[in-house]
């Protein structure tokens, strides 16, 4: 009897640990992607064509030991080839520029100003960010590694980071690419701890005139 | 009217020396206060908060949450929603959830420990001295002052001295709903201080 016990209780298990793994390498409500080729392939081009992108978007950090997540909002505009600028401005302003390998960073207080290829994590994190709100996210492949799936209305691609450095605050970037216009349409970064940081992107609009003066902070 | 006071306590105590308090009068026992309105962090409250280390300056949002009577949680991230630390504080023990390596150093994390500890926690005990000026009451412990508004009892100011200057000093500004909407921490042996705001979402 408790050898019929014991491995009943191997057997359930072993049944739960292949359930909790499909799960986690399955997001719920996607497949994994069919023609990933493809995929790759229009992302290209939609990149080649893409000169400019500005949004609105919604960022909600969700810490598991408090009941509300911090909601803040702002714009985005990127311009080619490594323009960026992130404005937050509500319920705070700060705001992001990355001009090239320039990267400008701007609260209520003051104005900071760095180099990133002074700084190894900068600089993956200045290429993570330019190149994900472009979508060009295959030129990383030596920092993360990438999972493909799909559903009715969007591809998924999940990035997972290789370096310790990146590891320290994620988990995996999950980039949400609508598959009307292969534009980024939702980005989720998932830390260890199980708290994570979502972004909607809302009133996108491609290929409209940005001045540079947009990529300068005074 | 209320960043005056803000700046002027600052001014205040940033330009002079505790030699000041000699314009301060004794007072009689039958006029002190006995109720002192301290910061109530008792519901989990944002607080946009910059941190000036040596010449380095970074911000974030800094979110405090109470745990129990006696215990508070404190997670700090900066705008974009990376996580820099994640603390648990009660007045004996400080425990550390996570840290980014960066942060990693004892004195800085003994230094928060002590900052955030006396901000959360702060209670005047057996004053030995208690001054009064015509804004203010000042209560003197063996280890700090604490400055109390007359007409609100708001505590408005804890400064930790040493034998010849002040080390610390910690303002609370703006009190609405027995909360301080802004809270300033300077030290004055090390080139560090804290600035937070309340974040009204």
């Amino acid at each position: 009897m408790l050898i019929k016990i014991h491995k009943r209780n191997i057997f359930l298990t072993v049944l739960a640990c292949v359930f909790i793994l499909s799960t986690k390498a399955q997001p719920a409500g996607f497949t994994t992607m069919k023609n990933t080729g493809g995929f790759k392939q229009k992302l290209t081009q939609v990149n080649q064509k893409t000169q400019t992108i500005q949004s609105d978007f919604v960022q909600e950090k969700h810490l598991d030991v408090f009941a509300e997540d911090i909601v803040s909002k702002g714009k985005f505009w990127y311009k080619k080839h490594n323009k960026l600028r992130w404005q937050y401005t509500h319920p705070f302003n700060y705001l992001i520029v990355i001009n090239g390998e320039n990267i400008s960073i701007k609260d209520d207080k003051k104005v900071n100003r760095f180099n990133s290829s002074s700084n190894k994590v900068f600089k993956q994190v200045n290429q993570m960010m330019t190149d994900i709100i472009q979508g060009n996210i295959f030129s990383n492949t030596g920092d993360f590694s990438f999972n493909y799936f799909e559903n009715a209305t969007h591809f998924l691609v999940i990035m997972s980071p290789k370096s310790k450095d990146m590891k320290e605050f994620l988990q995996k970037i999950n980039v949400y690419f609508d598959k009307n216009d292969l534009s980024v349409s939702r980005l989720t970064m998932d830390e260890l701890s199980g708290d994570y940081t979502n972004i909607t992107f809302t009133n996108k609009k491609m290929n409209q005139a940005i001045s540079d003066e947009k990529f300068i902070v005074r | 009217m209320k960043n005056l006071l803000f700046v002027s306590i600052i001014v205040f105590f940033t330009t002079c020396h505790p030699a000041v308090y000699k314009g301060f009068k004794p007072l009689p026992h039958s006029q002190q206060i006995t109720e002192i309105n301290y910061p109530a962090f008792d519901s989990t409250i944002i607080w946009n908060t910059g941190f000036e280390l040596f010449n380095n300056y970074f911000s974030g949002l800094l979110a405090i949450k109470p745990v129990n009577d006696t215990t508070y949680r404190m997670i700090f991230t900066n705008q974009i929603g990376m996580k820099f630390f994640d603390f648990q504080i009660s007045g004996e023990h400080f425990i550390v959830h996570h840290c980014f390596s960066a942060f990693q150093r004892k004195a800085f994390l003994q230094m928060l420990e002590n900052d955030f500890r006396l901000l959360l926690f702060p209670t005047i005990d057996n004053p030995h001295k208690v001054l009064f000026s015509h804004d203010f009451l000042l209560y003197k412990t063996s280890t700090n002052n604490y400055l109390v508004a007359k007409n609100t009892h708001n505590l408005v100011c804890i400064e930790k001295t040493g034998l010849i200057n002040r080390k610390l000093q910690l303002v609370f500004c703006d009190y609405k709903n027995k909360l301080p909407q802004k809270i300033y921490i300077k030290h004055y042996n090390i080139q560090f201080s804290i600035e937070m705001k309340v974040l009204n979402q």
